[in-house]
């Protein structure tokens, strides 16, 4: 990662490919620089740039077919068949782009380096295999732990994420537990290898309440204990707000802005942001009790505007989002508006918004 | 976590019930049955016939049913009876053999189909399409053309007609499989293509393949039969129920009994296997999961 910062690129949404201002001492977990994700000639994910720090955590949030999803799995090298990622993704501890290391090679970092939490706990699980010999497997594939003591180390993760009788319960099938309960055990298989990123996918919107936040505090937890990086995708705003630091929010496959949680949550820039909010807050119901909502709905990929991808959308929108709009302030806090909530500056950066593109 | 622990405690209490499989059905039940008795049947005669099945000449010819000969005697005087547990034999061997070849090789072809790349598994399904539209009886028939007639030549034949089968069956419940987030799950842990297929794709199909080892299975005992009676299949003397029926026919006019033992036999062994097929799939297959 190169020391300086380059000013943004006006003729494209791109953030700039330079480097992070908060990039600390303690090192980075991911960096991510200009992301895109193509299905042939479809572009569906589009220079999508951040970077968690080792210990961070950082939401990812959006509408459904925003592209979270997209990154998270490019990220991990699990795109589907026929999906292509380019970019610079450096993870903690490897050398060079991940996107261009073989096959082979992504798959032992899979699971050890970098580990996932899906949304849906009921069928994440092998139904025919007992899920202490699932926690064990993730061990022996990488060559933790093997044997007996592969066992042992499973039933203390178990038990690190609080599953009470964690010995009987890594005889269970998946089908004999609940779905905070299978949750929790796809936790302990992510956390198993103490990677230095975790992403997790949703890994609450199945869950009832009561169990969410439980889990909650055992992602926090676990992370925390480990100084591992953590992105956690979302669209549920409250969530994000109890687990993360920073933000990036995702529209259309361009991430539209990032700052910190109390930045962004309490002083929107872009007007996506502002809509999500404004959606999300029982105050501005109205008399009928009905919550604001963005007009229109997420187009099908392929279908979204040139320029602002939002622009559809939009209220503040005009003759000047016809164009990209550049990414204004540091990949850890700003975003892409010629029009921005309140003009208020991205905070911390001194630049003034481009006004125009 | 105690707030929690209250709230997981009922979870924990279940499995005893989630665990417990629908009752026996009926399929079930009497395809079990009717497989036992071949399988029976097969199992005794190699300790036990009434009669020796290859000795001729021993007493009356094309008898009917009597206290000693309790299916008769064919036309060179040998014990019915006999002839048909040995012949129940020939039968279960084919079909395990052929079965056996099919599934070993048809398998591996059909998870190897299910994880290709969409353009790899597009070639290779067509190719399989194009096997699987071959008549097994005209392959069977080349064969034994080829090889000459024999017991072998007809279950390898009826079994590489049945690799197409597998190779589909398998293809598609793997695709199925793939698509699962816990293939993903195993991907994101750092599972090789090689482990996920093993480990937890061909555990997760096998209940599909089990079904269709039995239909097959009773495909292949007709099969059998069918190529025994043209004569490409078990060669005279050994008993074959196929044979049985076709030396049988010449001798309809004066003694249809003949006709009717051998055809029991066949039908017995493809009703029960066809029976156990639909059983198995009743209580395994999941797409049917909902239905019952």
């Amino acid at each position: 990662m190169s020391a300086a910062a380059q000013p943004p690129d006006p003729s494209s949404p791109a953030q700039p490919s330079g480097s992070s201002s908060s990039a600390t001492a303690v090192g980075e977990a991911i960096v991510v620089r200009d992301l895109s994700v193509r299905a042939g000639s479809l572009g569906l994910v589009h220079d999508v740039s951040f970077t968690i720090d080792k210990g961070e955590r950082v939401g990812l949030i959006g509408e459904s077919g925003s592209g979270k999803s997209l990154t998270a799995l490019a990220l991990m090298g699990l795109l589907p068949d026929g999906l292509a990622a380019a970019g610079h993704v450096g993870l903690h501890g490897v050398e060079g782009n991940l996107l261009d290391l073989r096959e082979r090679r992504r798959s032992v970092l899979r699971g050890n380096a970098m580990s996932m939490v899906f949304q849906e706990p009921m069928t994440a699980l092998n139904p025919l295999m007992k899920v202490g010999r699932q926690v064990a497997e993730v061990l022996e594939v990488h060559d933790t732990a093997t044997g007996r003591g592969a066992r042992d180390r499973a039933v203390d993760l178990l038990g690190q994420v609080h599953l009470r009788e964690p010995e009987q319960v890594a005889d269970r099938y998946p089908h004999q537990l609940s779905g905070g309960q299978r949750q929790r055990v796809m936790l302990a298989i992510a956390l198993a290898n103490g990677p230095a990123l975790l992403i997790c996918d949703e890994p609450t919107t199945a869950l009832d309440v009561t169990v969410q936040a439980q889990m909650l505090d055992l992602i926090v937890s676990g992370v925390e204990a480990r100084d591992a990086g953590l992105l956690f995708i979302t669209h549920d705003l409250a969530v994000v707000a109890t687990v993360c630091e920073r933000v990036l929010v995702m529209y259309g496959g361009h991430i539209v802005e990032a700052g910190t949680v109390g930045d962004v949550f309490t002083a929107p820039r872009h007007h996506y942001t502002a809509g999500l909010l404004a959606a999300s807050d029982i105050d501005r119901a109205g008399p009928d009790g009905m919550l604001p909502t963005i007009a229109g709905t997420v187009p099908p990929a392929g279908r979204f505007p040139a320029g602002c991808v939002f622009r559809t959308r939009c209220g503040a929108a005009d003759e000047a989002c016809h164009v990209p709009p550049p990414w204004v302030g540091t990949v850890d806090d700003g975003m892409a508006c010629v029009h921005p909530v309140d003009d208020r500056a991205p905070a911390g950066t001194g630049l003034e918004v481009a006004d125009g593109a | 976590m105690s707030a929690f622990d209250s709230v997981a405690a009922p979870d924990l209490a279940q499995p005893e019930v989630a665990a417990e499989r629908r009752g026996p059905n009926l399929s079930l039940v009497v395809g079990g049955v009717l497989v036992g008795v071949v399988v029976a049947a097969a199992l005794v005669s190699f300790v036990w016939t009434p009669y020796d099945p290859y000795f001729i000449g021993g007493g009356e010819r094309l008898a009917g049913s009597s206290a000693e000969h309790w299916m008769g005697t064919d036309r060179f005087g040998r014990d019915v009876f006999s002839r048909l547990l040995v012949g129940a034999r020939t039968t279960l061997f084919v079909g395990v053999v052929s079965v056996g070849l099919a599934a070993l090789v048809g398998t591996p072809l059909g998870i190897l189909m299910g994880m290709a790349s969409r353009r790899t598994r597009d070639v290779l399904t067509r190719a399989n399409d194009l096997l699987l539209a071959f008549p097994a009886l005209l392959l069977a028939i080349m064969f034994g053309a080829v090889f000459g007639a024999s017991t072998a030549t007809a279950m390898i034949a009826i079994g590489i007609a049945t690799i197409p089968v597998f190779a589909r069956i398998a293809r598609g419940a793997t695709m199925q499989v793939m698509s699962t987030e816990y293939i993903l799950a195993a991907r994101a842990a750092g599972r090789r293509r090689i482990a996920v297929a093993g480990r937890h794709v061909l555990p997760n199909i096998s209940s599909l393949l089990l079904v269709q080892a039995s239909v097959s299975f009773a495909i292949a005992v007709l099969a059998e039969a069918a190529l025994s009676f043209l004569g490409f299949g078990t060669v005279p003397p050994i008993p074959s129920w196929g044979r049985m029926l076709q030396e049988a026919q010449d001798v309809l006019a004066v003694a249809p009994m003949q006709v009717v033992w051998p055809g029991l036999g066949i039908a017995i062994a493809v009703l029960g296997f066809n029976l156990l097929g639909d059983g198995l799939r009743d209580r395994y297959d999941p797409r049917l999961a909902g239905h019952q």
